[in-house]
């Protein structure tokens, strides 16, 4: 497989099989916001085969503290199409594929056209989470994070194999309007991620059964136990 | 992050989870049952806590018992992306 000049560095760290299997693997991004903008851009750089970005909103300029793909030029545009464009500036390797919907029970059908390896959660309410997770089959897995304030979490979810988001969020409130959040956190969070997510490519999830838990107050990380 | 604190022991014998964050007030000075529970004695949308990373939710609720050794997890996740 030939590899472009931009993974020079990566292969340099990675060696060329690892590589490979980055490159050959396909994401889906659920939720083109803070986390999904930070994810899609290191996945990007690190040479994934190909992300289908799915989110219904436009850019608005009050994401633009945390959302790294938009800028004053995009407000008003659909989030996945400037996605798209951007990551695309990035490199050609990828190949990248913008969904302009809403995850909903009735539309879940359309994510189920398309190959992917896995999901990264990167939605901003739990309503929408638990239909999301109702697409998974059991060879992928769920890259999971979410982000408030200045803390955040990530977790691995694998059929069969951990606890569904439902399970261990039995007991969530409604969508808040607007979640204090700053963008230390969700670059923080996001990239984390984007690891997770690589880890589970090479089939080593480090978060299988564990929850990451992290306090940018004091920089303070920890795994939580969350049992299968 | 309620109670600015990482972890906190206590010696206590086996007793209800809602005894033990009684206690912790206690020890600790600090008041945060009411972030995590109704004024009607249940938990609030949105409450994690976790026996050995179960969450009580899906056990006795407030009065699933707490064991020597067992490990309590409380955190509020982030709900945004």
């Amino acid at each position: 497989m030939e590899l472009p000049e931009i993974l020079t560095r990566n292969i340099l760290f990675y060696g060329k099989e690892k590589q490979e299997i980055i490159s050959k693997s396909s994401l889906l991004i659920a939720g083109m916001g803070g986390l999904g903008c930070t994810a899609a851009d290191i996945l990007v750089r690190s040479g994934i085969g190909k992300l289908v970005l799915v989110d219904d909103d436009i850019v608005q300029e009050t994401d633009l503290n945390r959302q790294i793909l938009y800028d004053q030029n995009d407000i008003g545009k659909q989030k996945v199409q400037v996605a798209r464009n951007k990551l695309k500036a990035i490199s050609d390797h990828t190949e990248i594929i913008s969904l302009q919907m809403k995850i909903t029970e009735s539309n879940l059908f359309q994510l189920k056209k398309y190959r992917f390896n896995g999901i990264a959660d990167c939605l901003d309410n739990f309503k929408s989470r638990f239909i999301l997770e109702k697409v998974i089959q059991k060879d992928q897995f769920i890259v999971h994070g979410g982000v408030e304030e200045n803390f955040g979490q990530i977790t691995t979810i694998i059929p069969d194999k951990t606890q569904s988001l439902k399970e261990i969020y039995p007991n969530m409130k409604g969508k808040n309007s607007t979640i204090p959040i700053i963008p230390t956190t969700v670059q923080t969070i996001g990239s984390l991620m984007a690891q997770e997510i690589l880890n589970n490519l090479f089939r080593k999830p480090q978060l299988l059964n564990k929850m990451l838990i992290l306090e940018l107050v004091d920089f303070s990380m920890f795994k939580v136990e969350i049992g299968k | 992050m309620f109670l600015e604190l990482k972890e906190i022991d206590l010696e206590l014998e086996d007793l209800s989870i809602f005894e033990l964050l009684k206690e912790t007030e206690k020890k600790t000075g600090k008041k945060f049952l009411f972030k995590l529970i109704t004024n009607k004695g249940e938990l609030k949308p949105g409450t994690m806590i976790l026996i050995n990373g179960r969450n009580i939710f899906h056990m006795q609720k407030l009065d699933s018992i707490v064991s020597d050794g067992d490990e309590i997890s409380i955190f509020p996740p982030g709900g945004g992306g």
